[in-house]
């Protein structure tokens, strides 16, 4: 069964396209089922019609020449996600059509350049984000299109997606977001870290990032005050990481949580908090001893140096571990861990 | 990325994931992998060899050839089991990364750079898989179709080996001075010889100095050949053929490797196939080809590969089974096979020579021969390869267990006739030889476990005592050992029966007893 008909109701670039290129397009097709036995060939029609046409016509628009490129790696890119079930009637990932709807047509001039580079970089994008939990996926395709127009090159709004899933809340990314934004011009620098008018020039914002992982532009005149930053952990049984309640500990400087299964990196800063799964080991390293005057006590006081604050909810602490920035606190009865850090109270 | 790159899409996972890797640092790039390949990746100049061996198996299994059998099983739990028919036939669901014998030998073959015999009926692909294995070493198709030796009947040395330049036979006062136009496929590093069992018994044995030596030789010129991988095909299991294939040339052979049938599940991958023209060999991804420097260096790998000591034990243990033929001679050292076959008897003539045996213990009864030291040593090799191939340091019990019998297929001569092969079920191992040289291995460790041999193993502490020198040794001490020796051999003669290992630990202690008499004939002349 073939998949492109000469009956089908497309008009425009696309159309002509499929015209040109019937018998190739046929025999994409014809492979890639040898691949995916059970593609489903109106799931593909189906795609060309409705998810094709707006990215192509917008190339179509601006670069023609483009346009055979860019059809054939949207088609072949199309089949592979439809044979593998991510998208067609059996999708197990429908938010990968954000890319081919809303990501691809906002930046044709990118498209064109590196068709290939910029779809399956998205695509991986888009899944990938996705599975974050809590992870907010319409507004960082918001401020990717917001980029695009702007951006010179695919390497370019590559990493401004970078910085903006890091802003997005995954802090885990932070010191790979900080990296990129070194080597991004102080323009794109701006727009990346969505500076507006009055907020200080990109370049102190970055030397602040770095000094601070609690310190973001919108909260630069902000007074730091001791707080919690975070809660992050959730029993297995609901989805989440631990079986048990967790036991904390600081190794080699970074924090870690672990209950009899795995291993857990705690992350968190400005942006949001996370765990990231290492594995079933700790990792190599000394654990590290917790730096002079942090502590909670039994009536829930936190300690920080000269600072201190009562947050009643942590009185039964089970467990304590800092790094240089960030304090984590385990409860007997609560799979959370609560992180603490002085930091810019939002007013 | 295109379909063509699609099929030469070389899967980063399954490999086989080991112990020690390190902890991973999260990086934002991770952003843009997961569901597509970076299009304009490269692959990593740093990859481990093995990684790269691994990725070109699973190339071959997925995208390269319909093999659909795992017929060379790992278990890291218990694996399920289910039993179908009358006969209880048990088909195993492997709970550790398994492979495919038709694929995984060959690609061992080209990494430890041995001779390969590829055997099945017409069509099954046998030189298909050879090619592969010739385009994995970096040859282009039109080089290997052209290098591949045909096997038939008016096959001349000539056609095998080359041509003297008809200029310089008819000038040369002398033979050095004839020059030899040597066929080219005496100088790639895998050489294919399809239906081997086709080639006149003249023209075999310039073949075997080729295969043994390494080197081809017309009108006193030389042609040494690179190291490199062999592979022979044949239609015939038995190495019939037009030509009955001289011993030698068998013997030469390292491993051999079935071809199994066609599963009929696969004619619809089969159709598009044909529908297609597709052509594996014509698609081979650039990241899986080898190049020579790669090659030496994973070979030289592979020989670093450790074999552990109790292993080691267990191997010897299992080769000594099948030497021994008691009634072949008067005198111990020369009671085996080999005494019989020179006398040119048949070794049925001691038929009475096992009589008494259990049958199940006496694995050497299940054999018409010992196990070569070529055979040996090419044993190794594959368990170390094998072992190399899963990614460890160490070759494990199940790589011994599993390679086994694909080097001994053709090296261990079965005897159909013995009393083992007429118990139980059996009687299918006369045909099945990879299952019956696994039995053989499995009763092997049986045997050893029950002897304690683990734990309690005498003449091994002997010869370690041994193997520490002699320099320094005071006459009583020489005496100590001495007599145990005389101990141990007093112990052993109370078991009733002669058995194979028995008998080379007999040969062992009595080595070692000359050693120490020696010795002590020396001490003693130094001390008057």
């Amino acid at each position: 069964m073939c998949p492109v008909s000469t009956t089908s109701p497309l008009t425009g670039a696309v159309a002509a396209e499929l015209a040109a290129g019937r018998d190739r397009y046929n025999n994409l097709f014809l492979s890639a089922r040898r691949e995916h036995r059970r593609i489903d060939a109106d799931a593909v029609l189906a795609h060309v019609r409705h998810r094709l046409p707006p990215a192509v016509e917008a190339v179509a628009a601006i670069e023609p020449a483009a346009v055979p490129k860019v059809m054939t790696t949207l088609y072949e890119l199309s089949l592979e996600l439809i044979g593998r079930e991510l998208l067609g009637p059996q999708a197990q990932a429908p938010q990968l059509n954000l890319v081919f709807d809303q990501l691809l047509p906002a930046m044709p001039r990118l498209l064109a350049a590196a068709p290939a580079k910029l779809t399956s970089a998205l695509v991986n994008a888009v899944h990938k984000l996705s599975q974050e939990r809590g992870f907010v996926l319409p507004l960082w395709v918001d401020r990717l299109i917001e980029a695009a127009p702007g951006c010179p090159d695919v390497p370019t709004l590559l990493a401004m997606g970078q910085v903006f899933a890091w802003r997005g809340g995954l802090s885990h990314f932070r010191e790979g977001a900080l990296e990129l934004m070194r080597q991004l011009p102080a323009e794109a620098l701006g727009v990346a870290l969505g500076l507006r008018e009055g907020d200080p020039s990109p370049e102190t914002c970055l030397t602040m990032l770095e000094g601070d992982p609690f310190w973001r532009p919108e909260l630069a005149r902000c007074p730091q005050t001791l707080r919690i930053v975070g809660k992050v952990g959730r029993f297995s049984g609901f989805g989440g990481e631990f079986r048990s309640p967790p036991t904390v500990m600081c190794v080699s400087g970074q924090l870690i949580a672990l209950d009899e299964r795995a291993c857990w990196s705690i992350h968190a800063d400005a942006y949001g908090a996370r765990l990231r799964r290492i594995g079933p080991n700790l990792p190599d390293g000394e654990e590290t001893p917790p730096p002079p005057g942090r502590s909670v006590d039994r009536e829930g006081r936190v300690f920080w140096g000269r600072d201190q604050r009562a947050m009643p909810e942590l009185a039964e602490r089970s467990g304590v571990a800092c790094s240089e920035q960030l304090m984590a606190v385990t409860l007997p009865s609560s799979h959370r861990i609560v992180l603490i850090a002085l930091a810019p109270e939002p007013t | 990325m295109s379909i063509r790159s699609k099929l030469q899409h070389v899967s980063e996972s399954p490999t086989r994931p080991t112990p020690g890797q390190a902890s991973r640092r999260f990086d934002v790039a991770e952003l843009y992998q997961g569901l597509l390949a970076d299009p304009d990746a490269q692959p990593s100049a740093g990859e481990p060899l093995h990684e790269k061996l691994q990725r070109a198996y699973w190339w071959i299994v997925n995208k390269g050839i319909i093999s659909p059998f795992y017929d060379i099983e790992y278990n890291d739990t218990p694996p399920q089991r289910f039993s179908f028919g009358d006969a209880k036939v048990q088909l195993t669901l492997p709970t550790d990364q398994s492979y495919s014998s038709y694929v995984l030998l060959p690609l061992l073959s080209l990494a430890t750079r041995r001779r390969c015999l590829l055997v099945g009926g017409p069509g099954r692909g046998k030189t298909a898989i050879a090619v592969l294995m010739g385009v994995l070493a970096g040859y282009n198709l039109n080089e290997l179709k052209r290098a591949i030796q045909h096997g038939q009947p008016q096959m001349t040395i000539a056609d095998l080996l080359g041509n003297p330049l008809p200029s310089t036979l008819v000038n040369a006062k002398s033979m050095d001075e004839v020059q030899i136009a040597w066929r080219r496929w005496l100088g790639m590093r895998v050489k294919i010889i399809d239906e081997y069992n086709r080639i006149p018994t003249r023209t075999q044995s310039a073949l075997l100095t080729v295969m043994a030596d390494n080197y081809a030789e017309l009108y006193d010129q030389i042609f040494e050949c690179p190291p490199g991988a062999w592979y022979l095909t044949a239609n015939d299991d038995a190495g019939g053929g037009t030509y009955q294939v001289i011993e030698a040339l068998r013997d030469r052979i390292d491993v051999v490797v079935k071809a199994l049938h066609f599963n009929s599940r696969y004619l619809d991958e089969l159709l598009l196939r044909v529908e297609e023209g597709f052509k594996p060999e014509e698609v081979v991804p650039s990241q899986i080809i080898f190049t020579p420097e790669e090659l030496d260096q994973m070979e030289r790998e592979i020989r670093q590969v450790k074999l552990p000591d109790p292993l080691r034990r267990r191997l010897e243990f299992f080769t000594s089974h099948f030497e021994l033929w008691e009634g072949g001679a008067r005198q111990l050292e020369y009671m085996t096979k080999d005494t019989v076959k020179l006398s040119g008897l048949e070794l049925r003539s001691f038929a009475s020579a096992s009589a008494g045996k259990d049958a199940a213990v006496d694995l050497g009864a299940q054999t018409r021969n010992g196990v070569s030291v070529r055979a040996l040593m090419t044993t190794l090799i594959f368990v170390k390869g094998m072992a190399y191939f899963r990614g460890e340091k160490e070759v494990s019990f199940e790589d011994i267990r599993q390679m086994l019998p694909f080097v001994l297929h053709d090296k261990l001569v079965q005897e159909p006739d013995a009393p083992f092969f007429e118990l139980g079920d059996n009687p299918a191992l006369r045909s099945d030889r990879v299952s019956w040289l696994r039995e053989l291995w499995d009763l092997s460790c049986k045997q050893f476990e029950s002897f304690n041999l683990d734990q309690h193993d005498p003449v091994r502490d002997l010869g370690d005592e041994l193997e520490r020198g002699l320099e320094g040794l005071k006459e009583e001490e020489v005496r100590r050992r001495l007599a145990a020796i005389e101990g141990t051999l007093r112990e052993l003669a109370k078991g009733r029966k002669l058995y194979g290992h028995l008998y080379d630990d007999l040969l062992r202690l009595k080595a070692m007893h000359q050693h120490y008499t020696n010795y002590l004939g020396w001490v003693l002349q130094c001390a008057q």
